[in-house]
């Protein structure tokens, strides 16, 4: 009994380590304010840099052990414990700042004590648990096991088709992480007897990165409407899918809801751009940070970092349109020349993360019972599937009011219809462009799959929708925002005088 | 003259309802609802005894306390939990002279929905009830989820420790008592070749630091086996089935690599072990130990008990 709830303490300990050091980091390189007045906004900033803060976190734990992992092929014993010290020595630095924070704003916390309690549930909820959900095991957990076993990539493991490892070629950041979580339980399981391997708790790993999402969720509501971010961070937090434990949601162990906080935050931090009359490199490092944190943790990062590109596009062009100035203008070559700035930047940063998992991953062969997806972009499957579209509609219908997600698809699909009272915004257009050529992409995926339909359907949608869920819920938000809502007023006599 | 004052951030206005009482009325703060408050009142308190009254029913069912055999009104907790804080709520908002100060504020809050709910258009109402909706189907899967877990841990520990259990009138094995069976048969470390369905990549999770490996021949079955999933029939209703084409298309489309002979693929792998594992036949289900000197040699398959 000890040695489990040790293990369980020993979790939250290490994921505390992780988030200050992101914290630690944050501040010494984009260099936290201190704030001096408690509005929502300024709260709003808080709960965001909380999150970026978990993600940075993860991101320096993560990049390191990727880096020697591609170099040595396996992880040791020096390698765990020196991303640990490293990372204990800089969360110890972010301590005195965090606290300090805090303190700052204890006295405007009324409004978020149903966060607060929530979070503490699901926290709960993510300690009494283990990983329960098919990938959570099959896909990354085995990955997790094996590297923190201190075997090579370039082995059997990883190498041999007939090893019974699903998806041996998936990218490796939440294994990574989740193996230095291994490590070290099974550090403490040895020294208290327990038995090794045990993943009880685990979840808790994945709550950093719910919070992360909420929190993120709440900072831009703040930012679209003051004083609604912790009301509607809840209405979002308590959505089933963000942390139930079935497949598939947050608290499986599947790594759609850590996928989803990094394209959520690229995605916020570079909607920021094209709203710039000068261009940052704060909002530009973070966002680009959190797309190649996208890029390895799924394969759909490839689909997010070209989304993303696509929506700086178009908010370039919506920006210099709605400006209504003549292309030949200065300021219009102005807009031209940053948007096609960023969009050369973000490719310039990206593009190598998928040399380098082509390098890590490109020998291990796929597994025999895979099929290739560029196959089916042949004129005879496609003719064979020219009916699909009916069954995929029908579906995606039937997923969108599935009490998993609450009402939001609803909310979020009527409000869009309704008058707005202030114009569309470039961020607003980079937000919805990118959930739109998402959402066709994974579409699409489903369109010309090369496995059974049904299969797919059933395994993969609803994971896929809650790639972008996130993004559909801000730009729910931002247009709920928008609608020229009558404000209460009550009538009472006026005083006299 | 009148005039429109908005409320302050506290909520706390100096309009006083006709029905509140003399100490509301010094204090300045809002009172109960007006009306027929009495009448809410009631029916808020009878919903609330009423959810009480089937949550409790529930949670016997639940634990097992309700006798078998006598007629059930709920099974689940969740919705009558509901009802019960919904008419708990609605009994506190419509209380005549609350003594407490956060039912005073629990009854500003309700004031200023009400206020706000009345001068919304259309639109803005349908968002209201949408976000109510949403507010609803959630608290209930929160208030749901004690039970689930509960439900979960004890079907865990139930297919845990028979070998086998009756679904739809046929027998299926247990994964999990299996999967505790390999633990303790089988050493860590030790090579095994799974001969089984797509649950092998959970037991390959399970049985770790134990290596499994899937022989050739299961590798082209399960190629061909996409879609053949007892759950997704089950879900589907059968419509799963109409999907089979993709496999023999696929199947046809990528004909097989040759398979290694048996005794080669076993020596190579140093495997000690074949786990055998069908959901529909329990009666199959075995762990087998190769004898190194001749098993392996000669590619035969020998069994031994199950305990070491």
């Amino acid at each position: 009994m000890i040695g489990q709830c040790g293990m369980i303490v020993l979790t939250w300990l290490w994921l505390a380590v992780v988030w200050l050091s992101g914290w630690a980091s944050n501040s010494l390189l984009v260099g936290f304010r201190s704030r001096q007045s408690l509005s929502g906004n300024e709260r709003g900033n808080l709960a965001g840099d909380l999150a970026t803060a978990f993600l940075t976190g993860v991101l320096a734990c993560v990049l390191p052990l990727y880096v020697i992992l591609a170099i040595a092929g396996r992880l040791t014993v020096i390698a765990f414990s020196a991303v640990l010290f490293i990372q204990f020595v800089v969360a110890c630095l972010g301590v005195r700042s965090l606290v300090r924070e805090l303190r700052h704003h204890a006295g405007g916390v009324r409004n978020w004590s149903g966060l607060v309690g929530w979070a503490f549930m699901v926290g709960l909820l993510a300690s009494i648990i283990p990983f329960w959900g098919y990938d959570a095991q099959a896909i990354y957990g085995l990955k997790a096991k094996v590297l923190a076993d201190g075997l090579s990539i370039y082995g059997p493991d990883f190498m041999d088709p007939y090893r019974v490892h699903y998806w041996n070629n998936y990218p490796l950041l939440v294994p990574l992480l989740e193996a230095q979580a291994f490590f070290w339980r099974n550090q403490w399981a040895v020294l208290t007897g327990q038995e090794l391997w045990n993943d009880l708790a685990m979840p808790v790993l994945l709550w950093g990165f719910i919070v992360a999402l909420v929190l993120q969720v709440v900072a831009t509501t703040e930012r679209h409407w003051p004083g609604r971010g912790p009301w509607m961070g809840l209405v979002f937090a308590i959505t089933p899918m963000l942390w139930r434990w079935t497949e598939g949601a947050g608290l499986s162990g599947s790594v759609d809801v850590v996928f989803a906080s990094f394209v959520l935050g690229a995605v916020l931090q570079l909607s920021q751009l094209p709203e710039m009359t000068q261009f940052r490199w704060g909002p530009f490092i973070q966002g680009v940070l959190f797309l190649i944190g996208a890029c390895l943790t799924k394969q759909e990062g490839a689909i997010a970092a070209g989304a993303v590109v696509g929506a700086l596009g178009a908010a370039t062009v919506w920006k210099i349109w709605k400006a209504k100035e003549p292309l030949t203008s200065e300021s219009a070559r102005r807009g031209i020349l940053s948007g096609v700035r960023c969009l050369l930047l973000v490719s310039l940063f990206v593009v190598p993360v998928f040399f380098f998992l082509h390098a890590v991953h490109g020998h291990m062969p796929a597994p025999p019972y895979s099929r290739p997806y560029l196959a089916a972009f042949h004129v005879d499957w496609l003719c064979r599937v020219a009916d699909r579209p009916l069954t995929v509609g029908a579906f995606a219908g039937n997923e969108f009011v599935n009490n998993r997600w609450g009402l939001l698809w609803l909310l979020g699909t009527f409000s869009l219809f309704l008058p707005r009272l202030r114009p569309i915004a470039a961020a607003t257009v980079f937000c919805r462009v990118y959930f739109l050529l998402v959402l066709a992409a994974y579409l699409g995926i489903f369109l010309v799959t090369p496995y059974p339909l049904q299969f797919h359907l059933h395994t993969a949608f609803a994971r896929l929708m809650f790639h972008i869920f996130p993004v559909f819920v801000i730009i729910t938000i931002e247009q709920i925002a928008s609608l020229p809502w009558k404000s209460t007023a009550l009538r009472r006599e006026p005083v006299a005088g | 003259m009148r005039e429109n004052i908005l409320l302050d951030p506290s909520g706390v206005d100096g309009c006083v309802s006709r029905s509140a009482g003399r100490g509301n009325e010094r204090r300045g703060r809002l009172a109960a609802l007006p009306g027929k408050s009495w009448l809410f009142t009631f029916v808020c308190g009878l919903l609330a005894l009423l959810g009480m009254g089937l949550s409790a029913q529930a949670s016997c069912v639940i634990l097992g306390v309700y006798p078998s055999g006598k007629p059930l009104l709920v099974k689940h907790v969740g919705w009558p939990l509901m009802v019960t804080v919904f008419g708990l709520a609605g009994v506190l908002a419509a209380w005549q002279r609350p003594a407490w100060n956060w039912v005073r504020r629990w009854q500003t809050v309700i004031h200023r929905a009400l206020d706000f709910w009345k001068i919304q258009p259309w639109w803005g109402r349908v968002l209201i009830i949408v976000g109510i909706g949403h507010g609803l189907i959630s608290v209930g899967y929160l208030l749901n989820c004690p039970e689930d877990l509960f439900r979960q841990y004890q079907e865990i520990e139930e297919f845990a420790s028979t070998p086998s259990r009756l679904f739809a009138g046929q027998p299926v094995a247990n994964l999990e008592y299996h999967i505790l069976r390999y633990r303790r048969v089988i050493p860590p470390r030790a090579q095994i070749a799974y001969r089984g369905h797509w649950e092998a990549m959970i037991v390959a999770y399970r049985l770790y630091p134990r290596r499994l490996f899937l022989l050739p021949e299961d590798v082209q079955r399960l190629a061909r086996a996409w879609g053949d999933h007892r759950w997704l029939e089950i879900k589907t209703k059968g419509a799963s089935r109409a999907d089979a084409w993709t496999d023999e298309y696929w199947a046809a489309r990528h004909p097989p690599a040759e398979i290694p002979p048996l005794g080669q693929f076993l020596a190579d792998r140093h495997i000690e072990y074949i786990i055998r594992y069908d959901e529909n036949h329990p009666e199959l289900c075995q762990v087998v130990r190769l004898t190194p000197e001749t098993g392996l040699a000669r590619g035969h398959v020998l069994q031994e008990g199950t305990q070491r």
